[in-house]
């Protein structure tokens, strides 16, 4: 439950990129060094921190990547911006049956737990809606905001 | 299942043939089916795999190419298509780095049937080829060994 609970709260950090402030202070040694034994092809890293995390930002296989480790230097997740086609067929369908007549402003996979999530933020005109998958499976509602009239 | 599974990763490395179904084997059912669950696909082709009784519709599903799998009586049973190596989920591709150090990756095919999404990844590690079936949790076992003989 515990890991889930961060799960979920970084998810929501990762959605807030001020969550993170640009500030480099106070990386700690063993976050480096996890860093460096978990992604040693990793290139133009960068790290920032917040009061409960770190994150180290860079590129792997082409891809720009994300890393989360707290305090104690533990890898808590790593997660990347997607495409839609990149999606699982199953999420990709049931997300076109479900919200076909909504775009797209937001999609993520997270990986932690040894399980990879998917988060996808689809909007109207009316509302904004974040969905979460876990593996290929279904999606489950994870978050609605009504938008203020104008 | 296991079965389906391995006709159609025959199939799709164009061990086992096909043939164009029969005109009255493509029944309203089947093509509701394929609407279902792939609403707007349109369909290029039906085939028959093999000896089997089971049909496949290869279709165009967004601006994609891949192939939904019946049964005799018009149930999809799975699905399958060529997706790109950074499309695999995050644990699937962390753990056959760490499986297959420096092996390089040849082609990755993305199956789908109820019990969920795995994964076919070809390989190709000293002087082998592989195609591994890799499932969500990063778990997976080599389905298929061949050595590569030289010209």
């Amino acid at each position: 439950m515990k890991k889930q609970l961060i799960t979920l709260s970084l998810a929501v950090l990762v959605t807030i990129s001020s969550a993170f402030a640009g500030n480099k202070e106070g990386v700690s040694d063993k976050a480096i060094k996890s860093f460096n034994r978990e992604f040693a092809q990793a290139r133009n890293v960068e790290w920032d921190t917040n009061k409960e995390l770190q994150k180290a930002t860079f590129e792997l296989n082409g891809q720009v990547m994300f890393a989360y480790y707290n305090k104690e230097g533990e890898l808590l997740a790593v997660s990347r911006n997607l495409a839609t086609n990149q999606l699982p067929i199953r999420l990709s369908a049931s997300l076109k049956q479900q919200y076909g007549d909504y775009w797209v402003s937001d999609l993520f996979e997270m990986a932690s737990n040894n399980e990879s999530s998917y988060y996808i933020t689809v909007e109207n005109a009316d509302s904004k809606t974040v969905l979460r998958a876990i593996g290929a499976g279904d999606w489950q509602l994870y978050k609605k905001i009504k938008k203020e009239a104008l | 299942m296991k079965q389906i599974l391995t006709l159609v990763i025959l199939l799709t490395f164009g061990v086992v043939t096909s043939q164009a179904a029969e005109g009255d084997r493509v029944t309203s059912t089947l093509q509701a089916s394929l609407q279902k669950t792939f609403a707007g696909a349109k369909i290029l082709k039906w085939s028959e795999l093999g000896s089997s009784d089971l049909l496949y519709a290869s279709v165009l599903y967004n601006n994609e190419r891949m192939n939904a799998y019946f049964d005799g009586k018009g149930n999809l049973i799975a699905s399958g298509r060529f997706i790109k190596a950074e499309s695999l989920p995050l644990i699937v591709s962390k753990s056959l780095n760490e499986k297959y150090a420096g092996a390089s990756i040849i082609d990755v095919v993305e199956y789908i049937e109820k019990e969920g999404t795995s994964y076919l990844v070809t390989i190709h590690s000293n002087s082998k080829e592989m195609v591994i079936h890799s499932f969500t949790d990063g778990s997976s076992y080599v389905f298929k060994k061949t050595k590569i003989t030289g010209k």
